[in-house]
């Protein structure tokens, strides 16, 4: 008996010791991040190599974001509905060689802002002028986000603006102005779409354009037939809106055949991004779904095929809201970054770091889910996340903006929004059924993310360290080389907040290379260009892009960071067309524009 | 978890239809395969679980410890079903990125059985001990299994009826309804004083979550009062203490109220059986 | 035993309940963050040179878009204005209150006073007292109304803070509706009422009132400006539905007269009202600015007056006033009608060295920007600056001068709300309560609405009547208090304005006045910038702003300085070159500075707040 009641106690106090463990595991890391985070800012810079500064105001911006005020019968779920639209693109829509910022908004009436940038630290919203800010009017919807491309090939981006309403094709003329060719290009009456990339699938030279739809596209959220209109499940929604893939076919036509392409998905698209992943010099598509599961598609030329379950990243539903490629380990093979949702004790779908397992390549490319291992996965409600290198020490560091809905700090909406999203779809599909949420928050106020790649496969976070410290609900975000510094600037575009220009400091031991891409053969834009930069025995490779990320697209330029005492051995660039061309022993701190030999 | 008690004397007819055989009690085995039907079911079709390696995690951890603990406390080989219960249990409504949380959650289930005893019974589900405990501890790695069942009704009647029908034969039934019958008058009464709408209050008892808990956790034989009727008092006093909570926007209410009305209930059929042992005592020796 | 069994679970039970109390994250430490300097290579394929090196100081800049953080409840603040009323809609019950900015126990953190009313006779449901809250210098305030001695239930309206007896400690003047009373402050937290010694009770229907040295004797006298011939016997009926009583216009009242009382200088006063020609039982005034329009040296007096004609005194230097409004072309609208009138402030909005004029008018009205061409002709600019326009639907109690984002140019705050509250019934898009208006100074004349690109307090509809401004966290930006009519008082900080340059100073007056009210001070910058200011009490609505001076320096740039000169009331003039931007300094008369005080930036630490 008495060995019993020994054997009882000592269990007794194991059992204790268990249910402890955590909390101390918890109280340790926490101050150790709290050490990590306070220093100045000449620490900051020696640990870290950069620091942050949030300088819209001086710079000349003062933009504020307004949000849709939609149908009256989605009043008490208004900032649920009405919780997107935020976004912003880096463009050099007057080829000055300055990169100008595109932000639009979304209440009807609002007007849309390009800030031109004057070349001497400052903006000026030109918008109104060139015809593109007055772009919300009633019966038309609002701008969701913007993204530009060559699509004729005479060297000035056209815009193409994404709208929860009639989306519009803007040609750029000469820097002078813009035209609005929506008509002629054949674009649908209306979509609901937050997500739309330039990218030449088919290799002819001539930008395509996709569009991702979210509420499905017979919905005018302006004045619903029915408030059925929320997604059926929350993990396995498919009554979103259609995808649409308008083929250009030159001289300003365009033919929509994602049907007829095998793009056939009524999922809840939020973000999408294109890039060579296998090498076979086709851009596949990665498309973030909101309530379910990412999709892939392999591009072959001609046709795409979705490979989402085979390839392991389609297979596990969350709430997908961005699409960011970068390459990480500096192996020339690009990771996926996906942004979930996550709240402590009521759901923890964490973001995906989708990176190619070791040993597979082509068509049998697999992908396992390493953000838990890189440190990369707990980002709050995250939104718009990109890949750059921000302490130009040569490894691609992961900036990430967060937080949903912003209001009554004290009262939480989690208790309702859990109520809903565990039932049946017969109830959440109606918004008639969601509680109202009287003014409460749902994940707001939350702090951002800067995760810094120490090279060897692990993320550090050191956002508060180095001076981004706001809690607006980020939407959107770019990196641009705004000032012409070699450094990687950051645009954030809030919901219902302001636009936020963070510029870089960076320690000038840490020296970058820039590359500045313009196609002949291939699409002028040259975007779906890779360049492939050797040095000290490492590689690491960047793909021009027509929009990434979410809502948003960076500058066209490809800004590598190469750390200290860089050796350069030469820079491989491989053109849509096919053509490959090397240079050899570029230099450091210089900023290369190339234009597609003949 | 419930764990099918032997039927000692009650004398079997001859020729029983062989499915009643099949679910009844004595069949010690219903239970764990009904709960695996589900996960399967739910994880075939809708990718339910976090992921196989998590939920095997867990089932391995929650036998492992029982077997090791039955070994030491009781000198033989405990039967793994109600184990194996608990552990699957633990994997499915645990959400969780890391793995550790479904080991520590599984190995304390399965403690708590065998630390927190009065008078040789055990007070708290192995499960809702274990998996309240994470919620509450440690919030920003776990989250509680909060989707539903995808666009189909199917799955879920499926589920309903299968369950009822082999809870009825169980004779635990009257738990599962009344419990049942409570949560959506409730839901109906919270929907009246918050002014949400009814749909969202009753939202909740359509997703998996619930269906674990009113078929297994409150059902459980070893930690349920004796009596039905006293059964049937318990559950819905769990339905009212979870209503309270839900009022004030606890999540995980079902679960903290189980927690709480559960072994209190037990400790007093405890000390009240004492105490008519003693005045039974009492009586004989006089 | 069962009993170590029960005691150890019961244990485990409480230890867990515990374990579970979650700590808070211990919050990030204060970043200093240095100003790199900057530079723009030009982008060509020739190599770009190197950043250059970053210049480190030891201050942390900020760095964020402005806003401003409604900080009413954390701060403590817990005042709820009472107007009595019950029903019978009587015509003071919708005028009131203010609110004044003052450091009455001389620890360098402004405090912050606030006018309450009362119930009605026959009315009475509680007792109702003005609100002293002391400054905690760590952005809380606390409540010392009745360790200070200001306990008094009164029909208070405004409030109004000088130095009268010149030892050094504010003194309070509170108007009611009934008699007024002067609180003198004795210097050790608490104020005696010595209304009736110095003989200023001046009873009747006052409003705004200020202090200011008409005389130039070095004593601060009292202006106190009235509304409105008005008791509860003779309160008058109006209707704007014909069927319920509303507010009634001041037009069915007769006006009453202002008073100007003359400071003896042995703490009490004579009332010189007529004597220097103020005597006019016609006006019906709300709202008091001093200033110099003719920068005479001698303090000249703008009231603007509810459906009469403005005044604009201007100061013969013999101890009387004339009134020049008309010739000034300021005491009309445009159209040759009067408007209503009622918040005012005077200041030098473009930098050229003359004070020009707002004033807040009624709906369908437009706010007044009265430009000085320095040749004593005002012109109103309010049209042409979209500023009339934009206040058309707006009904401005308390609007004042202020530069919220320290560029050098003044912007311009109104506080609005509405005085009937059944107002919708005559014109249904206009609101009883209404949003405030904050105007930017964009320099050339030209002003930009951006209330609603400051944060999301300040855009918040309110029945708001008096405002006043103050940098109440000592960090270097102006911060804002607004009250409401019958609701509670507003503070709101203002985060990132010191992200610009500026200089705060303060006047301490020897032959002059011990605050150095009417003190003119010109700031310069090696830069160019010429700025100028004037230590002034009243303006806006029943409200009073910090004494102390803060002129907004723009971009910070190395190699900056500073200079400063001032001319006193006494004449004197005092000049003090070279200083770094950032600072507080105190000016003695005669002396120069007295005490520099660097400005310490501490919102790099929190979250941009929103």
């Amino acid at each position: 008996m008495t060995s019993n009641r020994l054997a009882r106690a000592i269990l007794g106090i194991i059992f204790a010791a268990l249910l402890v463990a955590p909390l101390v595991l918890k109280r340790l890391s926490a101050r150790r991040t709290a050490e990590k985070s306070s220093a100045d800012a000449k620490t900051t810079l020696a640990r870290h190599g950069f620091y942050l500064q949030e300088v819209s105001q001086a710079a000349g911006i003062q933009f504020v974001h307004q949000a849709p005020e939609l149908d009256p019968k989605l009043s008490p779920i208004m900032p649920e509905v009405a919780s997107m639209g935020a976004s912003v693109s880096i463009v050099d829509f007057d080829r000055d060689g300055w990169s100008d910022i595109y932000v639009v908004n979304s209440a009807i009436g609002s007007k849309n802002a390009l800030y031109r940038n004057l070349g001497d630290g400052t903006f000026k919203d030109v918008a109104s002028e060139l015809g593109i800010a007055d772009v919300n009017q009633p019966g038309s919807g609002v701008s969701t986000g913007a993204v530009w491309g060559d699509y004729d090939n005479d060297g000035y981006e056209d815009l193409f603006l994404i709208k929860w309403g009639r989306p519009e094709l803007y040609h750029n003329d000469q820097g002078h102005g813009f035209t609005k060719v929506s008509e002629q290009t054949g674009l649908p009456p209306w979509i609901n779409a937050n997500t739309a990339i330039w990218f030449d699938y088919d290799g002819d030279g001539l930008l395509d354009l996709f569009v991702g739809g979210y509420y499905a596209e017979d919905i005018d959220l302006w004045h619903i037939a029915t408030t059925r209109i929320m997604p059926e499940s929350f993990e396995y929604a498919k009554n979103g809106g259609r995808k649409y893939l308008f083929h250009n076919l030159g001289h300003g036509k365009f033919e929509e055949v994602a049907e007829k392409s095998g793009i056939n998905s009524r999922r809840w698209a939020l973000a999408a991004a294109a890039a060579d992943l296998r090498g076979t010099g086709h851009p596949d598509l990665f498309i973030a779904n909101d309530y379910g599961v990412s999709e892939l598609y392999f591009n072959d030329g001609k046709k795409f095929h979705e490979v989402g379950q085979q390839t392991g990243v389609g297979f596990a539903p969350k709430s997908g809201m961005n699409a960011a490629f970068g390459d990480i380990l500096n192996q020339g093979r690009y990771a996926v970054y996906v942004s979930n949702i996550s709240e402590d004790g009521i759901l923890i779908q964490g973001n995906n770091l989708w990176v190619p397992k070791q040993g597979t390549a082509g068509d049998a490319i697999k992908y396992e889910n390493l953000a838990r291992d890189f440190g990369v996965e707990l980002g709050g409600w995250s939104f718009g996340a990109q890949f750059g290198d921000l302490n130009n020490d040569g490894t691609l560091d992961l900036y990430l903006t967060n937080g949903y809905i912003s209001l009554d700090r004290n009262r939480s909406y989690w208790y309702d929004f859990s109520k809903v999203a565990g039932g049946n779809s017969t109830i959440i599909g109606d918004a008639q059924n969601w509680p109202a949420f009287e003014g409460r928050s749902l994940s707001g106020y939350q702090s951002k993310r800067l995760w810094l790649n120490d090279g060897a496969g692990k993320f550090v976070d050191v956002a508060q360290a180095v001076g981004v410290r706001d809690t607006y609900d980020g939407r959107a975000v770019a990196l641009a080389d705004l000032w012409n510094r070699g450094v990687l600037d950051v645009v954030v575009a809030n919901q219902k907040g302001p636009l936020l220009v963070y510029k870089n400091t960076v320690t000038p031991e840490n020296e970058w290379i820039e590359f500045e891409l313009e196609g002949t053969a291939s699409n002028r834009s040259a975007i779906g260009a890779r360049v492939t930069l050797f040095w000290n025995g490492q590689q690491q490779v960047q793909e021009v892009s027509g929009g990434s990320g979410f809502a948003a697209q960076n500058q066209r330029r490809l800004h590598f960071g190469l750390g200290k005492y860089p050796q350069l051995e030469r820079a491989v660039i491989r053109w849509p067309s096919g053509k490959l061309q090397t240079i050899d022993k570029p230099a450091a701190g210089q900023l290369y524009k190339i234009k597609e030999p003949a | 978890m419930s764990q099918p008690m032997t039927v000692p004397s009650s004398p079997l007819p001859s020729s029983p239809a062989r499915w009643k055989q099949f679910i009844s009690l004595d069949n010690r085995y219903i239970a764990p395969i009904f709960i695996t039907c589900i996960l399967l079911v739910g994880h075939l079709s809708f990718g339910i679980l976090e992921s196989y390696q998590r939920t095997l995690l867990a089932i391995i951890v929650s036998i492992a410890t029982e077997l090791t603990l039955g070994r030491i406390f009781f000198h033989k080989w405990v039967h793994p079903a109600s184990a194996y219960i608990s552990g699957i249990s633990v994997g499915i409504l645990l959400r969780s990125p890391a793995f550790w949380p479904y080991a520590l959650c599984a190995a304390v289930s399965i403690m708590s059985k065998y630390v927190l005893r009065i008078k040789g019974r055990h007070i708290w589900n192995p499960s809702n001990f274990g998996i309240s405990a994470m919620l509450f501890l440690v919030p920003e790695t776990v989250a509680g299994l909060s989707i539903q069942w995808g666009n189909y009704l199917l799955p879920m009647l499926v589920i309903w009826v299968l369950g009822s029908v082999i809870i009825w034969r169980l004779r635990r039934f009257h738990i599962t309804f009344t419990y049942v019958a409570s949560f959506i008058a409730f839901g109906f009464m919270r929907s009246w004083l918050t002014g949400s709408p009814w749909r969202s209050e009753i939202a909740p008892i359509t997703g998996p979550m619930y269906q674990l808990f009113i078929f297994f956790m409150i059902t459980d034989p070893k930690t349920t009062v004796r009596t039905k009727k006293w059964q049937c008092i318990v559950v819905f006093l769990v339905a009212v203490v979870e209503m309270v909570m839900r009022m004030y926007q606890i999540v995980y209410a079902p679960f903290y109220a189980l927690f709480i009305v559960g072994p209190t209930a037990m400790l007093i059929e405890i000390w009240l059986d004492s105490r008519r042992a003693s005045a039974e005592k009492l009586a004989v020796a006089r | 035993m069962p009993t170590i069994r029960v005691t150890g679970c019961l244990t485990l039970l409480a230890f867990l309940v515990l374990a579970g109390c979650r700590q808070e994250a211990s919050k990030p430490q204060k970043t200093s963050s240095p100003q790199p300097a900057a530079s723009f290579p030009p982008p060509a394929i020739v190599p770009v040179s190197a950043p250059p090196a970053i210049a480190s100081s030891t201050v942390p800049r900020p760095s964020g878009p402005i806003q401003f953080t409604d900080v009413t409840a954390q701060a403590g603040i817990r005042f709820k204005h009472n107007n009595g009323a019950f029903g019978k809609k009587y015509l003071p019950e919708t005028m009131g209150s203010g609110a004044c900015f003052l450091d009455y126990d001389n620890d360098g953190w402004q405090d912050i006073l606030l006018i309450n009313s009362m119930d009605w006779p026959g009315h009475q449901t509680g007792k109702s007292f003005p609100a002293l809250y002391h400054n905690n210098q760590n952005g809380t305030f606390t409540d010392v109304t009745k360790k200070a001695g200001l306990e008094i239930e009164v029909y208070g309206q405004g409030c109004a803070v000088g130095d009268y007896d010149n030892d050094g400690n504010e003194d309070i003047y509170i108007t009611t509706v009934g008699s007024n009373h002067l609180f003198r402050n004795l210097g050790n937290g608490k104020f005696a009422d010595v209304t009736a010694k110095a003989g200023v009770a001046d009873p009747g229907f006052s409003s705004s009132a200020l202090w200011f040295d008409y005389d130039n004797d070095g004593n601060v006298d009292l202006f106190v400006a009235h509304y409105i011939e008005w008791s509860i016997e003779t309160d008058q009926y109006c209707t704007l539905d014909n069927k319920n009583k509303s507010y009634c216009t001041p037009q069915r009242y007769k006006g009453q007269s202002a008073t100007l009382f003359r400071n003896k200088g042995n703490g009490t006063f004579e009332n010189v009202t007529r004597r220097a020609g103020l005597y006019d039982p016609t006006s019906k005034s709300l709202g008091v600015a001093m200033l110099d329009f003719d920068n005479d040296g001698w303090m000249d007096l703008f009231v603007s007056n509810d459906t009469e004609p403005n005044k604009l005194y201007h100061n013969n230097h013999d101890g009387t006033f004339t009134d020049v409004a008309i010739a000034a072309g300021v005491a009309y609208g445009d159209a040759g009608t009067v408007r209503a009138g009622m918040g005012t402030d005077a200041a030098d909005y473009d930098n050229s060295g003359w004070q020009s004029l707002v004033i807040g008018n009624f709906t369908n009205e437009g706010m007044a920007l009265y430009h000085s061409d320095g040749s004593g002709l005002f012109t109103d600019e309010a049209p042409a600056t979209g500023i009339a326009r934009i206040s058309t639907e707006s009904l401005t109690f308390g609007t004042f001068f202020f530069d919220y984002d320290l560029d050098g140019l003044p912007d311009l705050l109104a506080v609005n709300g509405h005085v009937s509250d059944d107002v919708a019934v005559v014109q249904p898009t206009l609101k009883y309560a209404q949003p405030p208006h904050l105007f930017r100074n964009l320099g050339k004349k030209k002003f930009e609405e951006v209330t609603a690109r400051v944060g999301s307090a300040l855009p918040r509809a309110i029945v708001g009547r008096g405002a006043a401004y103050a940098d109440f966290d000592n960090d270097g930006d102006l911060d804002l208090l607004i009250t409401t009519n019958n609701g509670p008082v507003r503070l709101l900080r203002n985060d990132y304005g010191n992200q610009n340059d500026m200089l705060r100073v303060k006047t301490l007056g020897t032959r002059s006045n011990r605050d150095g009210i009417g003190a003119k001070v010109t700031v310069k910058t090696s830069k160019g910038m010429r700025l100028f200011g004037m230590v002034k009490t009243g303006s806006s609505y029943l409200s009073q702003s910090e004494l102390p001076l803060t002129f907004g320096l723009g971009r910070p740039e190395a190699g900056k300085t500073v200079s400063v000169t001032i001319v006193w009331t006494s004449g004197q003039k005092d000049s003090v070159a070279n200083l770094e931007p950032n600072q507080f300094i105190t000016v003695q008369e005669g002396k120069g500075i007295v005490s520099a005080r660097p400005i310490v930036f501490k919102a790099a630490t929190s979250a941009l707040a929103h």
